[in-house]
């Protein structure tokens, strides 16, 4: 068996993996370490990432057994820390592979990738059976148009751009701000078919190609001409956006359906698949059984795809397996964590899941800090905000605390044996243990969880947690549950807005004496001022 | 080239690489050079997109030959983006110059035959210049000296890649000029590296024959 450390780098999101006997032992992605936004910082290496991957796992990349880049390829810096000893593969194939063989799907699943380009290519397909994948689809950048695109520079153009002429709202970064307001909008037969002008589908084709740039100017001829003035026009737009994506990407799969029908589950990875209004639309599809959206889909998880596709081709993974958790990153001892806490003059007592679950009951706002961090763009449950579902106040103060827009609504976690009895429908649940999809809350639970609830079209992102699986996040969310009669808690991630998800004590301790939290809970004790 | 839409006002050229300068009304203008893959009748692949204010130029700095079309969009509130002008490559029955950069006399011969076979193909009123006398006055074009508006220039030659171009600075790239992310050339003026290839494959290369 092998070691393999596979790497993303000289893009956004640039991140590193290591596998080591065919079991995934770390990852992290370089914005946890530079603390700046991947979506603001492009063409960086993982330079900082390497150094942490070393320190943590006691295994330096020369002495690894396999190095491995998705492309594209930084080669002076791949040269550079491997000895010119590395192997490459490619964006798209790192995707796929990542999604397959984390899936744990059984027989017969379609892999689809699909982002704003990687190398070449914009999309592709698999047929997948039994651990072996048949590429049938590649999209090529250069004759295929990219949804991906369109939001990307649709994102831009809406805020207009600084004196530098960075977007205020940036790709890679903000595409999420247009689908949380969307809902607030609305059908606007006009915006529609304007949309439809950069990019359209028919026949397994996206079209026209250098939709990049027609969304550029179309956004920004928009936007001089003060249709972006208003909230309204800004959700009015989001929303046909988001139609527009849905109606075109669900024509797509409909049409694979019709060429192979005996294919009903659905795996994939990509950035368009950040989209979680998208993947909700996918998974209601009647012919649908499952689908998997790989947790790091964006670029970040390239580097465990190009890890994965490695240790496939060495025969060291063989069929596809499910994750426990996205738990990668470094995590830290008690002791570790008290050193860092003398420097903060702070009180600590001993974690108790009772007290806990009664404080946030109250209203208190908790971090959460649990072994290694997650890797990909959710917390869920390493370093997270945890925070009653039921006070639909509790969204004026988290965004004041963490200086975050309203528009975007705060997910839920909730109990696996209650799901079914909350959100409909009860498909794609081990998906929904890493918060990749949005489902419609049943009628009678909408007045009980207001907080965790998008507010026009009442769906939510729930995380499924599981006893099994993360014990003792599952263990505070019971408590809760014995206290509240209610099996959900708000879960958002443990950032400020603009800054990356926290990586360590020292961070969370700041927030806590910023009073951006109440009380902060990591491994096994409490901290509070 | 000077054509005259509704309100705008285009000059359109290919000498020696797709050129359009456009006037008008609109503030911005969105311009696009795509290829025709070989057997499509579609123009697939985006060479080049720019989008340029009035008065604005857009200029492709491709000199060899390939099938491609060029086209202006504007803004029209309420609609979206309306192609306002398109233009296929197209030399038949137009002037063409032909700046054969050889010294070697023999190689120079050969390019004029090509030349003349490329002619026929595609049907175009070829201008031919040479660095020798001789050749240059033989052909009638050296005697038509008014009223010539060349539509395409090729330049025929070995011809290194842009020192400037920034595409080639960097040392992932160095020798490759990078298009669109997805083709590589050796130089603007060649479809692939010129450094080795005999006299019939540089002049085959540069017009497609």
């Amino acid at each position: 068996m092998s070691s393999i450390y596979g790497f993303f780098t000289g893009s956004h999101s640039p991140s590193i993996s290591l596998i080591k006997d065919g079991k995934i032992s770390f990852c992290i992605e370089e914005e946890r370490l530079t603390r700046i936004k991947s979506g603001d910082n492009y063409d960086i290496n993982c330079e900082l990432s390497c150094i942490e991957a070393e320190n943590f796992t006691g295994l330096k990349i020369i002495d690894a057994d396999y190095r491995i880049f998705a492309n594209p390829t930084p080669d002076v810096f791949a040269r550079r820390i491997t000895n010119n000893n590395y192997e490459k593969v490619s964006h798209h194939t790192a995707h796929a592979y990542g999604a397959y063989y984390t899936s744990g799907m059984e027989g017969k699943t379609i892999t689809i990738t699909y982002d704003g380009g990687g190398e070449s290519t914009v999309m592709k397909v698999y047929l997948c059976e039994d651990g072996k994948m048949n590429l049938i689809q590649s999209h090529p950048l250069s004759s295929f148009g990219s949804l991906s695109h369109v939001w990307g520079f649709s994102t831009s153009s809406m805020r207009g751009y600084d004196q530098n002429g960075e977007g205020i709202w940036k790709m890679c970064k903000d595409e999420g701000k247009l689908m949380g307001m969307g809902p607030n909008g609305y059908y606007d037969e006009t915006i529609y078919k304007m949309l439809s002008t950069v990019i359209n589908y028919k026949d397994f084709r996206f079209y026209p190609s250098g939709s990049s740039s027609k969304t550029m100017f179309l956004g920004d001829m928009m936007k001089s001409h003060g249709y972006f003035n208003t909230q309204e026009n800004m959700e009015v737009f989001s929303f046909n956006l988001q139609k527009l994506t849905e109606d075109l990407f669900l024509n797509f799969i409909d049409d694979l359906h019709n060429l192979y029908p005996d294919y009903k589950q659905l795996c994939f990875a990509g950035g368009l698949f950040a989209n979680v209004k998208l993947n909700q639309k996918i998974n209601e599809l009647n012919w649908v059984d499952e689908i998997y959206i790989y947790p790091p889909m964006g670029d970040e998880g390239l580097s465990l795809g190009a890890c994965i596709y490695k240790a496939v081709e060495l025969g060291e993974i063989t069929k596809p397996f499910e994750l426990n958790d996205m738990y990668f990153g470094k995590s830290y001892t008690n002791d570790e964590v008290s050193q860092v806490s003398k420097n903060y003059n702070l009180k600590r007592t001993k974690y108790n899941s009772k007290d806990i679950a009664e404080y946030i009951n109250q209203g208190g706002i908790v971090g959460w800090f649990q072994s290694g961090s997650e890797f990909g763009p959710r917390s869920l449950g390493a370093r997270s905000i945890l925070v009653r579902p039921t006070d639909i106040s509790t969204h004026k103060i988290l965004n004041k605390r963490l200086n975050r827009y309203d528009t975007m609504p705060f997910a839920p976690i909730v109990l696996d044996d209650k799901f079914d009895s909350i959100f409909t429908p009860v498909k794609s649940k081990y998906t929904s243990e890493f918060m990749t999809l949005c489902y419609n809350t049943n009628e009678e639970w909408i007045d009980k969880i207001p907080a965790v609830i998008q507010k026009s079209d009442k769906t939510a992102r729930p995380q499924i947690v599981n006893k099994d699986k993360t014990p003792k996040f599952w263990e505070i969310l019971n408590e809760y549950y014995l206290i509240s009669g209610i099996p959900l808690l708000l879960n958002t991630s443990f950032n400020s807005h603009n800054q990356p998800i926290i990586e360590n004590p020292e961070q969370a301790f700041e927030s806590l004496k910023l009073g951006v939290i109440d009380k902060l809970i990591i491994e096994d004790y409490v901290y509070f001022t | 080239m000077f054509i005259s839409l509704n309100e705008e006002r285009i000059v359109l050229h290919f000498n020696p690489s797709p050129f359009l300068k456009i006037s008008g009304p609109d503030e911005l203008y969105y311009v696009e050079l795509r290829e025709y893959p070989k057997n499509d009748d579609q123009s697939l692949y985006v060479e080049g997109r720019k989008i340029i204010g009035n008065g604005g130029v857009f200029e492709i700095p491709i000199e060899f030959y390939f099938d491609f079309e060029i086209s202006v969009s504007k803004y029209v509130p309420k609609y979206g983006l309306k192609k306002i002008f398109t233009h296929r490559f197209n030399d038949y029955g137009k002037q063409v110059l032909f700046n054969l950069d050889t010294k070697n006399y023999d190689e120079c011969l050969i390019w004029l035959t090509k030349v003349e076979e490329y002619s026929r193909i595609n049907g175009c009123k070829p201008h031919i210049n040479t660095h020798f006398d001789d050749i240059n006055k033989k052909h009638l074009s050296y005697y038509q000296v008014d009223g010539v508006d060349y539509y395409k220039t090729y330049n025929i030659g070995r011809h290194p890649k842009s020192s400037t171009d920034w595409r080639t600075i960097d040392p992932r790239k160095e020798g490759v000029i990078w298009y669109g992310n997805w083709k590589t050339f050796w130089s603007y003026q060649h479809p692939r590296l010129w450094s080795n290839l005999t006299s019939e494959e540089i002049i085959d290369d540069i017009l497609a024959l």
